[in-house]
């Protein structure tokens, strides 16, 4: 994962990230021991691939989500 | 990861054209005033916009203008305009944001906001309860009929709605009939981005909307908290709205933290397609230039129709009193010359209106009167209300009927009342026994209509216990865990919850809790936001312009009644006319009082010329012996009585004004008392005042300030303030809302000062005790008012003692006391009180041959309807021969005829009370055919039970006592600590052996408790009063004490203490080293396991 100054990806799993086609925050939880604080982008690839990937604030790092 | 590199395409780096960045205007916030959704006052939220940059704000809370004037107000002292409007639902749900642009607007606006309130409140469907005036209403949810927005639009703004509700997302169609009705100038397609997934189609689709429509685009937040910390609170509320978890909301929830105030730039950034909707935010916000702090154009009735002038009206009506009051008195030309002088003052404050209005109140208050006591009632010559507050210090007040008391003779000023600087209409307060209140305010709705009047609403806010229960509920925690932190909670103050929480044992596993860790700042959070609103206790709002015009009208919980939006203090804002029909107990008590005096002694007594000067009933209450006396009868009270020793009305009344908060925290009680005691030894001596600028203005007071008119009269006197400076004053300090208006005052207060020769230091110090008075005191025409009824009641207690009890118990819940102490207190005076018996007892409780009989309505589960149809049913049939008799006569439930059994109601048939209940279960009854409603009944066959009623034990003394307790919360017969006390060390001191002891000797004693007050103004300290088989014992439990034995100090009926006696003056205290609960002796000795729920739960003063 490689991400802009401003927190957008800018490659995803090697590929280019042709268009951040949506963008959302999930903050849930923050009242038990496993709270979620979450950055999603929508993004299409260059290589016409449409994926989800979230920036997980709490624990650091990319994670991209399967079934989106 | 690179920090750098170019965007993906579809997304324009929006920085780049925010150089000379178009200014946003935040038109869409909530504040806490939608219930349960805003986590922030609208002061956060005015505050927090200043602070980022605002121009202007609009608040635009659910269905309601709650907050409105609060917020416009506080905008204003922070120098960002405010903006009004409201978020109305719709039939069906959907959401439309409301932006007011002209005074018609405000008005269209109040109008919709009441027609959105009108079906909230059905009546039950129950018919039975229709008829019923007092009967609660379940709420529905406020919605608006589209055809009545349609209609009422001129001078509104209109936008689509929010992201979730709004009707451009959820009903395009209807959307585009709002825009036609609103017109391209007035209405707009509204976008949000709360990060949400799905913000950008549907924030396409809306532009293509607003396109389709030929409208335009505006940005908004859908702010719901001022700041990010407040986030988390904002999804509690929605989990506390939903009544659930947060675990159970989620759907309602918004997912994450964004729905909060931003700094305009921030918001810009995120609508980098809508740079022109963010930009017409500032061109919209520009035309929205309503304020409704200065736009409101109240008026109240001022009855000029026809030829005579309200003035001469006003006139008329005080000369034709001035000659029947003053026919032959010696202050004639002394009232007439004040009587000439207010007149005059009134028509100059274009007054005379509000004044014939509260006349007019007040003539349907006798005609109210009237019809309530029926024709011929002794209680004819009492007053149908009695003036409280600054009204009685005006003679045109007591010529109105507005207040009894002579203000030429009692030196009362007019100062505060009315003054040519005045700038909000005087408060007129009136006091009224619990049933012509009733009436009355259905009265007044009635005779100024719905569209003129509305009761003012007051807000019920988050203190400890509710935040405690609430916010623990949101989190999930356990609900054991979270009602014994509420019982040990003590405050108020929600912002202490966690301080309590690290007092309890098991607090460092909590600490490791996220869970506990988030209830403890959120209960912080959330201390003093409002949880709903509620109705004010007694004040009503009256406008010769339709009030719905001026502020939206809702129905109340209670059928027949309507609130307006506005508490008290924006009433006060508004410039409202606000009468306060306040309901009194002790009025109720006295009236019934008089009645009973006049049905059983043939003579009815005239209140108003009983001597007021009787020394008998000054000597009783120079020793505290005042149980059940109105507003002297507390333990802080009796404390007082014994060291200042009252000799006349005068003493009187400031006694009743001395121990209020005000006097306590401005420092007045202590030298009140030296002073006093000072000028016993010496009639000559003069009280030390601060300044000698201040001897004149506080001499009748000793040199300190008691009343609330003193604080004006030392601000004139001392800082040289005009009469409307220190009226300002006066306000600032009896608002909630006014720390900084009073610290402002300050300035001029000290400047002022030092103007008239004072130095710096003196008028701090004196400025300090004003703000320590800060408002919580009375002022004197109040004090006069009460102190007279304190005296009256006294009266009444002296020389009719067994009625005076009668009254007081048929009045409950009142005063200090629960009705167990004053049955002992009156026992005490000689009074004999007989228990409830189904066939000598009323509903309500009687005299009778001088003996007090309590009524069958004190029997637990037995309510004032089944009393009566027991009595009418006697009265028709004759006495009830035996429980059979009683069973098959009188249609009760049958757990209310064990009730009646149980508390020795049936004891007059001289069998057992187990025996009876035996018989009583085998009684055939008829019963309700089933399917017919209750209409058919099948008969009893008057059958003999089968069975024979087995040899039962008789009760114990022990049982029979707390069977009494426990059906009627009182006992006529032994005492507890009678029937302990053979149990107990022999060192215990019973309680009319405590003048034997010397002062600072060790003591123990034992008692049941009787009150507990832990007022905010005694750092801690908790006093209880507990009573033994012979009288009272003031304890005093120090806060190590206390936070040692909090349970048993908070919730043990009764308590053995070891402590020190302590004598001062007159007063004996003990204070407590140890206490300890006698509980589990009073269970081993009893046999019993409900001593702790059959005696009576103590009376509770202050913070918990």
């Amino acid at each position: 994962m490689e991400a802009h100054a401003d927190g957008t990806p800018r490659r995803v799993n090697g590929q280019g990230v042709a268009l951040v086609r949506e963008e959302w925050r999930v903050v849930d939880r923050w009242w038990t021991e496993e709270p979620v604080d979450r950055r999603y982008f929508e993004v299409v690839l260059e290589t016409g691939q449409n994926v989800v990937v979230f920036r997980d604030e709490e624990r650091g790092g990319w994670f991209s989500q399967r079934g989106a | 990861m690179s920090s750098e590199g170019p965007a993906p395409r579809g997304i324009i780096p929006f920085r780049s054209r925010l150089r000379g960045a178009p200014t946003y205007v935040e038109l869409h916030a909530h504040s806490a005033y939608s219930f349960l959704d805003g986590a922030s006052r609208p002061e956060e939220l005015a505050a927090a916009a200043a602070e980022l940059g605002y121009e202007a704000l609009a608040l635009t809370d659910h269905d309601g203008v709650y907050g409105s004037l609060e917020f416009a107000h506080a905008a204003k002292f922070f120098g960002v305009r405010p903006i009004t409007g409201a978020e109305v639902t719709l039939d069906g749900g959907a959401h439309l944001t409301l932006l007011v642009e002209s005074a018609r607007g405000y008005a269209n606006l109040c109008r919709l906001l009441t027609a959105a309130h009108a079906r909230t409140r059905p009546l039950p469907s129950n018919s039975l309860l229709q008829g019923f005036s007092t009967a609660y209403r379940e709420a529905l949810p406020p919605a608006l009929p589209l055809e009545t927005l349609l209609e009422l639009n001129e001078g509104l703004v209109c936008l689509s709605g929010c992201a979730r509700h709004g009707l451009g997302v959820r009903d395009p169609n209807t959307a585009a009939r709002v825009a036609r009705a609103f017109g391209r100038d007035r209405f707009y397609v509204e976008l949000q981005r709360p990060f949400g997934r799905g913000d950008t189609r549907r924030n396409a689709l809306l532009r293509d909307l607003a396109g389709a429509l030929g409208v335009r685009t505006v940005v908004t937040g859908g702010v719901h908290a001022h700041h990010p910390a407040r986030a988390s609170l904002q999804d509690v509320l929605v989990a506390i709205r939903a009544n659930t978890s947060l675990e159970g909301c989620e759907p309602e929830r918004r997912g994450n933290h964004e729905c909060v105030l931003r700094a305009p730039a921030a918001v810009a950034e995120r609508f980098p397609l809508d740079h022109e909707a963010v930009a017409r935010t500032a061109e919209l916000a520009a035309r929205l230039e309503f304020d409704v702090t200065e736009e409101l154009g109240y008026r109240y009735p001022d009855f000029s129709e026809g030829d005579e002038t309200a003035d001469m009206q006003l006139a008329r009506v005080c000369e034709r009193a001035f000659q029947e009051r003053y026919a032959n008195s010696r202050y004639r030309s002394r009232a007439r010359a004040r009587l000439r002088k207010e007149l005059a003052l009134i028509g100059e404050l274009r007054l005379a209106g509000f004044f014939l209005l509260h006349h007019e109140v007040l003539e349907l208050a006798r005609e109210v009167a009237h019809e309530v006591r029926g024709p011929g009632s002794p209680r004819r010559f009492l007053p149908p209300g009695r003036g409280r507050g600054s009204s009685v210090g005006s003679i045109v007040c007591y010529l109105t009927g507005l207040s009894h008391v002579d203000p030429v003779e009692a030196d009362l000023s007019l100062g505060r009342f009315l003054n040519r600087e005045l700038v909000a209409v005087p408060d007129i307060d009136l006091d009224f026994p619990r049933d012509i209140r009733e009436r009355l305010i259905v009265r007044v709705i009635e005779r100024y209509g719905h569209e003129h009047t509305a009761l003012v609403s007051s807000f019920a806010t988050y203190r400890s216990r509710g935040a405690i229960r609430d916010v623990g509920k949101a989190l999930g925690l356990p609900h054991a865990e979270l009602e014994r932190l509420a019982r040990f909670s003590d405050g108020w103050n929600a912002k202490q919850v966690a301080a309590e929480l690290a007092q309890l044992p098991d607090a460092r596993e909590k600490v490791r809790s996220p869970r506990w860790r988030a209830f403890a700042e959120l209960c912080a959070a959330i201390a003093g936001l409002p949880r709903h609103i509620s109705q004010h206790p007694g004040g009503m709002v009256i406008s010769s312009r339709p009030l719905v015009e001026l502020v939206p009208v809702q129905p109340a919980a209670m059928a027949g009644r309507q609130i307006c939006q506005w508490d008290k203090d924006s009433c006060d804002d508004a410039g409202f006319l606000k009468i306060d029909l306040l309901g009194l107990g002790m009025l109720s008590a006295v009236e019934e009082c008089v009645e009973q005096i006049a049905r059983l002694h043939g003579e009815p007594i005239d209140l108003s010329r009983i001597p007021l000067d009787d020394q008998d009933v000054y000597g009783e209450i120079k020793q505290a012996d005042t149980v059940g006396v109105f507003q002297v009868e507390s333990r802080a009270q009796m404390q007082m009585l014994l060291r200042t020793r009252p000799e006349n009305l005068d003493d009187l009344t400031i006694e009743v004004a001395l121990v209020r908060p005000g006097p306590i925290q401005g420092g007045a009680v202590h030298p009140y008392i030296a002073h006093r005691e000072a000028l016993r030894r010496d009639p000559a001596f003069e009280p030390p005042v601060d300044h000698p600028l201040l001897a004149e203005p506080l001499r009748e007071t000793l040199g300190v300030v008691v009343f609330q008119d003193q604080v004006l009269a030392v601000a004139m006197a001392l800082a040289g303030f005009s009469v409307g400076e220190a009226e300002a004053l006066r306000r600032a300090m009896s608002r909630k809302r006014s720390e900084a208006a009073l610290e402002a005052l300050r300035g001029r207060f000290v400047e002022g000062a030092r103007r008239n020769g004072v130095d710096e230091e003196t008028a701090h110090r004196v400025y300090d005790k004003l703000a320590a008075f800060s408002g919580f005191g009375f002022p004197k025409s109040h004090a006069v008012a009460f102190a007279l009824l304190a005296y009256q009641s006294a009266w009444l207690r002296r020389y009719f003692p067994a009625e005076f009890l009668c009254a007081l118990l048929n009045a409950q819940p009142m005063g200090f006391y629960p009705p167990a102490t004053l049955v002992r207190d009156g026992q005490r005076r000689g009074v004999d009180v007989l228990p409830p018996d189904v066939n000598e007892s009323e509903a309500k409780c009687v005299v009778e041959y001088g003996v007090v009989r309590v009524g069958l309505g004190y029997v637990r589960s037995v309510g004032e309807a089944d009393a009566e149809a027991l009595v009418n049913e006697r009265a028709r049939g004759g006495p009830f021969a035996g429980v059979r008799d009683l069973a098959q006569r009188v249609p009760l439930e049958r757990d209310r005829l064990r009730a009646l059994v149980s508390a020795g109601a049936c004891d007059c048939w001289g069998r057992p009370r187990r025996e009876l209940l035996w018989e009583l279960a085998l009684v055939p009854r008829a019963e309700s055919v089933g399917g017919s409603g209750g209409e058919e009944r099948q008969l009893a066959l008057p059958l003999d039970p089968t069975v024979e009623t087995p040899e039962l034990p008789e009760q114990t003394v022990w049982e029979r006592m707390l069977a009494d307790y426990g059906g009627t919360s009182m006992s006529v017969g032994v005492h507890p600590l009678e029937l302990l006390r053979p149990h107990l060390s022999r060192d215990l001191v019973p309680s009319h052996r405590l003048g034997d002891l010397d002062h600072g000797s060790d003591v123990a004693v034992a008692g049941m408790v009787v009150a507990r007050q832990r007022p905010a103004t005694a750092n801690g300290v908790v006093f209880m009063l507990v009573e033994d088989e012979h009288g009272h014992v003031n304890l005093i439990v120090p806060p190590p004490v206390y936070d040692r034995n909090r349970a048993v100090v908070r919730g043990e009926p009764l308590v053995l203490a070891r402590g020190t006696f302590e004598r001062a003056g007159r007063n004996r205290n003990v204070v407590v080293r140890h206490i300890e609960t006698l509980g589990p002796l009073a269970r081993s000795v009893s046999r019993s396991d409900t001593v702790g729920t059959a005696l009576p739960n103590a009376h509770h003063f202050g913070h918990r």
